[in-house]
């Protein structure tokens, strides 16, 4: 079993925090021989998924018990969202090898933190934005 | 029970696309197989015939045989006939080289030609006499040529798309996370990614494709309009032609082939939806060209990567007679998009999620050349192409003439991450 866990709560960052956590494994079986913890995004919605690997950091295992912590630096992009086609989700996920069977857990990526939510008509307000004509 | 990882999924799709492609090519295959059979193999025997002696038979029986299935009956003419050469008596059915039945009035009309007792010329092969034909000319009519061509040529067009479909998805697909034991590749499955060989300060020191093209967009930039009106009218032009000119050959046919009365309300019925398709078509290229003569709009913007809450100035300039035109409106327009495979067809869908007004003018002068400045919102999304899904911002502008085709352009530019975080 392997389980992935975050420090912060709610685990919302912005580009350049760290992203740290600990990855734990128990009674892992003999063919079982490393490990990859990753930081994803993937895409959920309408498209076909499109899925990106930022950063990897495998590790050999050596025992079937044990664990591991695990410190990114958040990307600068593309940041999480979620419209009304497609959502864009980052993830730090660990990956086991050979059988490439995995756990995540979801975190978000923004300037705020925040998902930016993409609905225009969520939004008609705030694009009042100031405007200048010249002529 | 653990899932499969998420970022080591759809590396078996590959195998899927070769299904594809192989069932793509079976498609292909039968239609290349239809038309060598109905067309070219007839067409070469045809030719071959040319050279075959011509001799004197007679006919010895001359019927109309039908033929049945669940599409109903077709009818064909079955004709006996013999001849001699070098002493020795031939007999043969073959009426032509070209593989057809029809009407049953079409049939008749040819067996009445042929009553039994007559003498007709006949041609053989002088290395095989059996092989004898009455009429060596091909029938290129719509019936002998066209109708023989049209399946077979949908079953071609439809196996090579899906062949082309498996290839090109092939390419996208690509880009998805390798296995660990290509581990060195990792750099290359998504352009937006980076593997662990990256490492950390790399990563955060902005060394990022995506980056690096917001850098070279960040400069002022004379923007170019996403599709040419000239590629879009010979396109249009082209399929224009493309549709008309199979959907005369038939409307020719109505006219001149012998199919009886019904024959042609049923054909001509049959024909109206394709024809007013044309029609649409011819439209579409009286439209496009009119649109060829429209004064061209010039986009400037003071940066072609503009950073997310950040403001930017966007300069409008109209080539040619200013005049025409009624009313400007130019907008930006952030889109995401979202492109998926169903079945054997590949789709995109678009959804506008943010629509921001830069100017909306009536008066001459402002119409002529003009300026704004707008500022992004920083709730909104940047840039983002993950290959089948995007996030793209575009620069709108729609202008009004009267009784003519409108100003219609798009204008693509890039919106970047907020700038004190990249």
């Amino acid at each position: 079993m392997i389980e992935i866990s975050l420090n912060q709560t709610p685990p919302e960052y912005r580009p350049g925090d760290v992203i740290s956590g600990r990855v734990v494994w128990t009674e892992l079986d003999e063919q079982t021989t490393s490990l990859e913890t990753r930081l994803i995004w993937f895409t959920e919605g309408k498209g076909d998924q499109d899925v990106g690997v930022a950063i990897s950091i495998p590790a050999k295992l050596t025992a079937p018990e044990g664990n591991l912590p695990f410190e990114f630096s958040a990307p600068t992009r593309p940041y999480s969202f979620s419209g009304k086609l497609i959502s864009l989700i980052w993830a730090a996920e660990v990956v086991l090898f050979p059988s490439r069977e995995g756990k995540r857990k979801q975190i978000t990526i923004s300037s705020t933190g925040k998902e930016l939510v993409l609905d225009k008509s969520h939004k008609d307000s705030a694009l009042k934005s100031a405007m200048r004509v010249s002529s | 029970m653990n899932a499969k990882a998420i970022s080591e999924k759809n590396q078996a799709s590959g195998c899927g696309r070769v299904v594809l492609f192989l069932f793509g090519m079976v498609f292909a295959a039968f239609g290349v197989g239809f038309i060598w059979f109905a067309i070219v193999a007839p067409t070469l025997k045809s030719n071959a015939a040319k050279s075959w002696i011509e001799t004197e038979c007679r006919i010895i029986s001359s019927v109309v045989k039908s033929h049945s299935d669940d599409d109903g009956t077709t009818y064909s003419p079955d004709i006996k006939y013999q001849f001699e050469t070098d002493g020795q008596t031939f007999q043969g059915k073959r009426h032509s080289f070209s593989i057809m039945s029809g009407s049953s009035k079409w049939a008749n009309g040819i067996v009445r030609n042929y009553r039994p007792g007559e003498s007709h010329a006949c041609f053989y092969d002088p290395n095989d006499p059996s092989d004898s034909v009455l009429t060596r000319e091909m029938d290129w009519s719509v019936r002998g040529f066209f109708l023989p061509l049209i399946i077979p040529l949908i079953f071609l067009l439809i196996g090579v798309s899906i062949s082309a479909v498996a290839i090109l998805g092939w390419g996208r697909k690509s880009k998805n996370p390798p296995a660990i034991s290509s581990r060195a590749d990792t750099s290359l499955h998504n352009q937006l990614s980076f593997s662990e060989t990256s490492k950390l300060n790399q990563f955060t020191s902005g060394v990022h494709p995506e980056d690096q093209l917001d850098a070279s967009w960040s400069v002022p930039k004379k923007l170019k309009p996403e599709n040419s009106k000239w590629i879009l009218f010979l396109i249009v032009l082209g399929v224009a032609i493309f549709w008309n000119g199979i959907v005369s050959v038939f409307v020719f046919g109505l006219f001149t082939d012998d199919i009886g009365t019904w024959g042609r309300v049923g054909m001509g019925l049959f024909l109206t939806p394709f024809v007013l398709i044309g029609l649409v078509l011819l439209f579409a290229v009286i439209y496009m060209f009119m649109s060829l003569f429209n004064p061209g709009v010039e986009i400037a913007i003071s940066t072609g990567a503009v950073p997310l809450g950040g403001e930017v100035d966007i300069a409008w300039e109209i080539e040619g007679n200013a005049r025409r035109l009624r009313k400007l409106k130019v907008e930006i327009q952030g889109e995401q998009s979202a492109t998926y495979q169903f079945g054997t067809s590949t789709s995109t869908d678009f959804e506008i999620f943010e629509l921001i007004p830069v100017c909306e003018v009536t008066h001459q002068a402002d119409i002529e050349f003009g300026s704004a400045t707008v500022r992004i919102p920083d709730s909104t999304m940047h840039t983002f192409d993950g290959g089948n899904n995007k996030v793209s911002w575009t620069i709108v502008v729609h202008g009004e003439i009267p009784w003519w085709p409108d100003v219609n352009a798009t204008y693509p530019f890039r919106v970047k991450p907020t700038p004190s975080q990249s």
